[in-house]
């Protein structure tokens, strides 16, 4: 047994044990073994499955989508086909990358006195508006989203503003 | 540009603070406290001037940071230098610093690339925190925005604390505009200060050998890697906490009354973090209070009474201002009854299974739990050592204390809410992991 000086300034007795050698071996081959796969995990989603590009193209695509059809204005997003729990969970995260991306300009779903927070919610407060009730909520785009099988199609009506014809 | 004049006024800030109540430690670690405490405090301030009307502007984040930079360097200058704190324990070889080095080198520059290149893409950072930050940059709190009150939006967690989304509109605020590509920035920062902090204090325990492979360890699991830049508060409260810990172990090592002040401050910014915060900052002054040494001294008890006090001061802002608010997502506050908690008591079999099995799911969190067993098992003796006594505490109390919320939910189906959620809670609790990591690494033992 020997002593030294240890971290905190004072004497501290270590024993020594030939033991803590080979655990030690062990604890570090592991730790090595997790940091490895952690990153190999990591470079699997980002450079072979392309996951955070793929997220952030779609993101751009959205986001040049929406400001070219609201212009400078908000928006109302109207999801038709959206019928299995996997679209009813891209309509929600739609709409929430919509309100994100026009804040401050208004998107809506559906009555903007309801509360749509769940995909469920989204799309069964989600109706067809007319131009009078689009006005009267300071919207004048509507943006109809469809899927079809794995595509989104989009189409924009823009409502005049002084005079609405549907 | 402006993000980076942005984080020179974050690190400003962090280091006038750092400076004043970190003194006499490594320069990594008054690093470290600086690149975590200048979002923190900085994001406080300009809460506080919003809530008194004025919206964050460039002139408002220079002149908070002026006013700290004066106060924090240039008024009464602290007695020691920070001197590098002596290392005990092993000294790494050249090899294993490297391999450690090469794994928290690759987490910097995912984290890195995520905060400043790829825009709040994860679901939870775009719906919840950057929106209200897009919201917080654009009206001050008085008079209440009218977003506070728009139920359509409740989605996005009306009545969450703001700290994290006010650290994101100080970057809008300096650029003058709303930069979606930059507003993740100082998470970065954060990313870098927790590792530092972690590193700094195993080091001073253990070595370099001990401390590089539990910061490597904390710094690299894919959840620290998918949360660290994607703006969400996961990484600002795991940070805060991790840093809380630290200095409630130096509290118990040497009774500074500046690393209690720290513990509060930090207590504070966690309570405007997260609601987890509350919880997290109370676990920290119970342990405080039981596992100092002489926790009945008077001084003891009159900081820790003190540090409550303030804490709960410093928080009260914001809940008399989310007491009005809409109130449609899940309410657990309000929910939680030890009625409803007994009734529910058959989903703890249920919650427990479903943390174990995040902990052991590889994709998530490669083996780091599985080091954390091992080393536990292997160098048991070490738990009668105050600090991984404490830190174990602190580790289960954590766990239990996220327990209630599954027992109450209604809104949320309990398994959905576990898939969603049991990762992230994990994650807040890693600072904690990684530091008994270090702590347990086996080594020359001290008796």
């Amino acid at each position: 047994m020997t002593t030294a000086a240890s971290g905190d300034g004072t004497e501290a007795a270590i024993t020594h044990r030939p033991r803590w050698r080979g655990l030690g071996l062990l604890v570090a081959a592991a730790a090595v073994l997790s940091v490895g796969a952690s990153v190999g995990v990591d470079i699997t989603r980002r450079f072979v499955q392309r996951y955070e590009a793929m997220i952030a193209s779609r993101f751009a695509t959205m986001n040049g989508e929406l400001t070219a059809s609201a212009r400078g204005d908000g928006l109302y997003l109207r999801f038709t086909n959206f019928q299995s729990d996997a679209t009813a969970e891209f309509a929600q995260n739609l709409y929430q990358q919509a309100v994100y991306l026009m804040y401050p300009h208004k998107v809506l779903v559906g009555d903007p006195a309801a509360v749509a927070t769940t995909p469920y919610q989204v799309l069964a407060g989600n109706f067809e508006p007319t131009d009078q009730w689009l006005l009267l909520h300071g919207v004048h785009t509507l943006l109809s989203c469809h899927i079809d099988g794995t595509r989104l199609l989009t189409y924009a009506h823009r409502v005049p503003a002084t005079e609405p014809t549907r | 540009m402006w993000w980076l004049p942005y984080l020179c006024c974050v690190l400003i800030v962090g280091y006038s603070v750092a400076r004043r109540l970190a003194r006499g430690r490594s320069w990594i670690e008054c690093a470290g406290w600086s690149l975590c405490l200048g979002p923190g405090v900085l994001g406080l301030c300009l809460i506080g001037l919003s809530l008194l009307g004025q919206q964050p502007t460039r002139i408002a984040v220079v002149a908070v940071t002026l006013l700290w930079a004066v106060v924090g360097i240039f008024v009464k200058r602290p007695p020691p230098p920070m001197a590098d704190a002596p290392a005990g324990g092993e000294r790494a070889p050249w090899w294993w610093a490297g391999l450690c080095l090469a794994g928290i080198g690759y987490g910097i520059f995912v984290v890195a690339f995520d905060a400043l290149v790829y825009p709040a893409s994860e679901w939870d950072a775009f719906a919840t925190w950057q929106l209200k930050s897009k919201v917080l940059a654009g009206e001050s709190l008085r008079p209440r925005p009218a977003y506070f009150s728009d139920i359509a939006l409740s989605f996005s967690h009306l009545r969450y604390p703001i700290l994290v989304p006010m650290i994101s509109a100080g970057e809008h605020a300096m650029a003058g505009r709303i930069d979606d590509e930059r507003e993740k920035a100082p998470f970065l920062l954060m990313y870098l200060g927790l590792g530092a902090v972690v590193y700094a204090a195993v080091r001073s325990r253990r070595g370099t050998m001990a401390a590089l492979p539990a910061t490597a360890l904390l710094m690299t699991t894919p959840l620290m890697l998918l949360y660290g830049g994607a703006g969400t508060a996961e990484l600002a409260l795991t940070a805060f906490y991790g840093c809380s810990i630290i200095c409630l172990l130096r509290w118990q090592q040497q009774q500074r009354t500046e690393d209690f002040m720290l513990v509060t401050l930090l207590g504070i910014c966690l309570a405007w973090t997260k609601n987890e915060g509350y919880v997290l900052a109370a676990i920290n002054a119970a342990v405080m209070v039981a596992l100092t040494p002489q926790p009945l001294r008077p001084r003891h008890l009159a900081l820790t009474l003190g540090s409550a006090l303030i804490v709960a001061a410093g928080t009260l802002p914001w809940i008399l201002y989310a007491h009005g608010l809409p109130h449609t997502d899940e309410n657990y506050s309000d929910r939680l009854s030890v009625r409803l908690m007994m009734a529910n008591l058959p989903r703890v079999p249920l919650v427990a299974r479903k943390m174990l099995a995040e902990s052991v799911w590889w994709r998530d969190w490669g083996i780091f739990w599985f080091v954390l067993a091992g080393a536990a098992i292997s160098q048991w003796r070490r738990f009668t050592q105050r600090p991984v006594l404490t830190l174990w505490v602190l580790l289960a109390a954590q766990l239990l204390a996220y327990l209630p919320p599954f027992l109450v939910v209604n809104v949320w189906n309990v398994n959905e809410l576990l898939y969603v959620t049991t990762g992230r809670l994990l994650l807040h609790a890693t600072p904690a992991a990684a530091l008994l990591i270090g702590l347990q690494w086996p080594g020359p033992r001290r008796d």
